[in-house]
């Protein structure tokens, strides 16, 4: 027994050794394993969740809300877009569109239209009936309207304040623009070759109003213009 | 240098790889040299400083934009997109069917020669070849389109090369998944492929109308659109997807988000892109009301995924660098290696992109075409994406792939440092005359912008800031044009030094997850709220026009 006791006793301090080793050893997994598992359920910080950076990108969509204050697209809630108070609606239906109109046919238009309403100076105002009687006509007149390299014609157009007229307009050739230009804006209408469009415009202030080409349409394009005089 | 999927790739680049490469970038630069040319002397006819008649001034703009829209942008995407696919990341390290991607550096280079051949020869087209311009002879303006068939006949090529030497390591039988990189390098090769084939779609047509095997061409215009919305796009993807690359390269920082997430993000250009184009075709006659409205709204959509690789970048970096101990708002930027060129093109790439992007959301709104689409608002703001944005981001690139591929240093990045600031500024004058003349109604392609008195009065002042801009842009991209050059050839100093020695900072060792980032989302928030003013500001002026305006159908016959 002496013999094991002191044998025992002789082992003692590498058994501590071995334990105070074994249960560091333990205590330094512990740690270890416990760090893993604050990792593990550490929450990344809000602005560097996928979700919240989906969210900043699809904000982007928010850009319809405003589009919806101005009237420029449907709600959903059951109303049409309104149309801009003062301003022109750039689409919308066609009034009355006239179907398969050939190249000749349209200049013949446009020639009949300018020698019913051309003006000693040149210049063409379109006949308005009831244009002493009535404030508001409620029918508009109509003005044919020859995009072609280089020029309009007729080149000079002498309309009435408030009084809504059906432009039809062709790009004879190849493609137009027609650019009207008031002080400080433009509406431009984009005419294809061969194509007629159609639209109806009021003019609501007197003026002179230059209409500039703005589809490249050869080597002449900066020569084209042409002039709408409301009076 | 710490090493890097870029760095790595380039090393592994065997010979002849390099010699190929090479050939795609010298192309890339001899047209970005023209291009740059053209548009600096475009630049300075449209202020009237170049007293040249507006016939030759139309030249030289149809000049310009074939140049840098076609040449410029498609061959240097085919040289970073071959390189990516074969050397980033896990890749093979080796171009598969080299003689294929040689045949397609042919047929674009001979689709550049046709181009530029009859552009001098006067053809009477502007880039977008409309045939309705052509009277009497056909022929060159035969050859004309026929410049541009071969040339897609080599982005198809390049493309499926691109797209094999990606798939690749998967014959061989790696099982590992792409990397990011590598996907997002197959979906960009798969839009080349697609624009590609736009291009027949466009240009085909007209090649056989024009040598007498084919009817007239009466559907151009919205063909063209189609190829023209993805050829706007196709860049800005490369383009965040070479952001992605260099900021790995110059910080060592990967994406926090995962890498699933950038694929699927990548993933979306491919959805959402195509069928975007109709805000291009808002102005044309013939959209029903309904198509216009679905027009605007999927065009919306289009900043989601730009944004969203934006987000994962800036917002990584922001975390890496305040894990590394960078703080304040805007501070922890310091830690970026500014030093470095590459890093100064794409941080101010980023800025021209947040002002170029909340400018063209203006354009999609369908009601705001009559007043903006064909007036140089477009040029004014496009520049922004064009130069500010994708040719900046691309250089940036080339200063790592050429010195990758030649073994020749960096020429003098100190200097090349500086550019990108010369040309933001530019790009900020010649942006804001032009996108103020947009409003104002300033047709876009016009050179007599007088209109021999009749112009509005400060129309003629506008078109000189202009020009004013064009020549500092012009002025610091032909810089970076020289030096690009000079790095092709091997320089008698180079021998034993490193190459590829920019300075770069380590931010991607340490944990992040608590770090916040909030630059991104701030200036998300920035650019929506310049988007809603610039709207804005459409809708008011177009209410204070005196005239009202309905319809806009045609008929066609």
């Amino acid at each position: 027994m002496e013999d094991r006791n002191t044998i025992e006793k002789s082992y003692e301090p590498a058994c501590e050794a071995h334990r105070t080793k074994y249960f560091r050893s333990v205590s330094a997994l512990r740690t270890e394993f416990k760090m893993h598992q604050d990792i593990e359920t550490e929450k990344p910080h809000l602005t560097t969740r996928r979700g919240f950076i989906v969210l900043c990108s699809f904000a982007v969509l928010g850009l319809y809300g405003l589009w919806a204050g101005y009237g420029a697209v449907p709600t959903g809630l059951g109303s049409a877009p309104r149309a801009m108070p003062g301003a022109m609606t750039g689409s919308g239906p066609a009034e009355d569109m006239d179907s398969h109109v050939p190249v000749e046919e349209f200049r013949r238009r446009a020639q009949a239209f300018v020698e019913a309403n051309l003006l000693p100076d040149g210049s063409v105002r379109p006949a308005v009936a009831d244009r002493a009687s009535t404030a508001y006509i409620s029918e508009p007149v109509e003005v044919y309207l020859m995009a072609r390299q280089y020029s309009y014609w007729p080149a000079v157009l002498r309309l009435g304040k408030n009084i809504p007229y059906r432009f039809r307009i062709m790009a004879m050739d190849t493609d137009h623009g027609a650019s009207i230009q008031f002080k400080g804006a433009a509406y431009m209408i984009r005419a294809r070759a061969e194509h007629m469009i159609e639209k109806v415009l009021v003019f609501k202030e007197s003026g002179e109003y230059p209409i500039f080409c703005t589809v490249y349409c050869g080597v002449g394009h900066d020569l084209m213009k042409g002039k709408i005089i409301v009076e | 240098m710490r090493s890097s999927g870029l760095i790595d790739g380039l090393s592994r680049l065997g010979a002849g790889d390099k010699r190929l490469l090479k050939w795609f970038v010298v192309m890339a630069l001899l047209s970005l040299a023209i291009g740059l040319l053209s548009g600096a002397l475009t630049g300075i006819r449209r202020a009237g400083f170049l007293p040249v008649t507006p016939g030759l001034g139309y030249e030289i703009l149809s000049l310009h934009g074939v140049t840098i829209f076609f040449y410029w942008l498609y061959f240097i995407q085919a040289a970073l997109v071959l390189m990516l696919a074969c050397a980033h990341g896990n890749g093979v390290g080796r171009l598969v069917a080299r003689p294929l991607a040689w045949l397609a550096l042919m047929l674009m280079i001979t689709g550049f020669a046709l181009s530029e051949t009859t552009l001098a020869m006067k053809v009477p087209l502007l880039y977008d070849g409309h045939p309705k311009l052509v009277t009497g002879d056909t022929l060159l303006p035969g050859l004309f389109y026929l410049g541009y068939v071969v040339m897609s006949m080599g982005l198809f090529m390049v493309g499926t090369v691109a797209i094999l030497s990606a798939l690749m390591p998967k014959f061989e039988g790696d099982v590992a998944p792409w990397s990011a990189v590598t996907f997002a390098t197959v979906a960009w090769a798969g839009l080349l492929i697609v624009s590609a084939m736009a291009g027949f779609n466009v240009f085909l047509p007209p090649l056989l109308w024009a040598f007498g095997l084919g009817p007239a061409i009466s559907d151009y215009a919205m063909k063209w659109h189609v190829l023209f919305h993805n050829m706007h796009y196709l860049p800005l993807m490369a383009t965040v997807i070479i952001w992605y690359v260099l900021v790995e390269t110059m910080t060592g920082v990967r994406s926090i988000f995962g890498s699933s997430f950038s694929k699927i993000v990548f993933a979306s250009y491919l959805i959402l892109v195509p069928p975007t184009f109709l805000y291009h075709m808002f102005l044309d006659p013939g959209l029903s009301d309904a198509v216009r409205v679905i027009g605007s709204l999927l065009s919306l959509f289009l900043a989601i995924p730009t944004m969203l690789v934006y987000l994962i970048i800036v917002s990584s970096l922001e975390s890496y660098a305040r894990a590394q101990g960078g703080s304040g708002l805007f501070g922890w930027m310091r830690m970026l290696p500014w030093s470095n060129p590459a890093m100064t093109a794409i941080g101010l790439a980023a800025i021209n992109l947040a002002i170029g992007g909340a400018l063209s959301f203006v354009l999609i709104q369908e009601r705001l075409a009559p007043l903006l689409s064909d007036t140089f608002f477009v040029p004014g703001y496009f520049h922004f994406l064009t130069l500010g944005t994708v040719t900046l981001t691309f250089i940036a690139a080339l200063l790592y792939v050429i010195p990758g591929i030649t073994a020749s240093p960096v020429w003098r990045p100190q200097l090349l440092n500086r550019l990108p600031y010369i040309i933001t500024f530019g790009l900020l004058v010649f942006g804001a005359a032009g996108v103020t003349a947009g409003y104002s109604g300033v047709p876009r392609r016009v050179f007599d912008i007088g209109y021999g008195g009749e112009a509005p009065v400060g129309w003629e002042s506008l078109m000189v800031f202009v020009g004013i801009g064009a020549m500092f842009m012009s002025a610091g991209l032909g810089v970076y044009v020289y030096a690009l050059a000079r790095m092709l050839w091997p320089s008698p100093h180079a021998a034993g030094e490193p190459v590829l020695a920019l300075p770069v900072v380590s931010l991607g060792s340490q944990r992040v997850g608590r770090h916040p980032a909030w630059i991104g989302p701030l200036s998300v928030l920035v650019v929506l709220g310049a988007m809603a003013v610039f709207t804005i500001l459409g809708f008011e002026l177009m209410q204070n026009v005196p005239l009202s305006a309905t319809g806009g159908g045609h008929a066609h016959h």
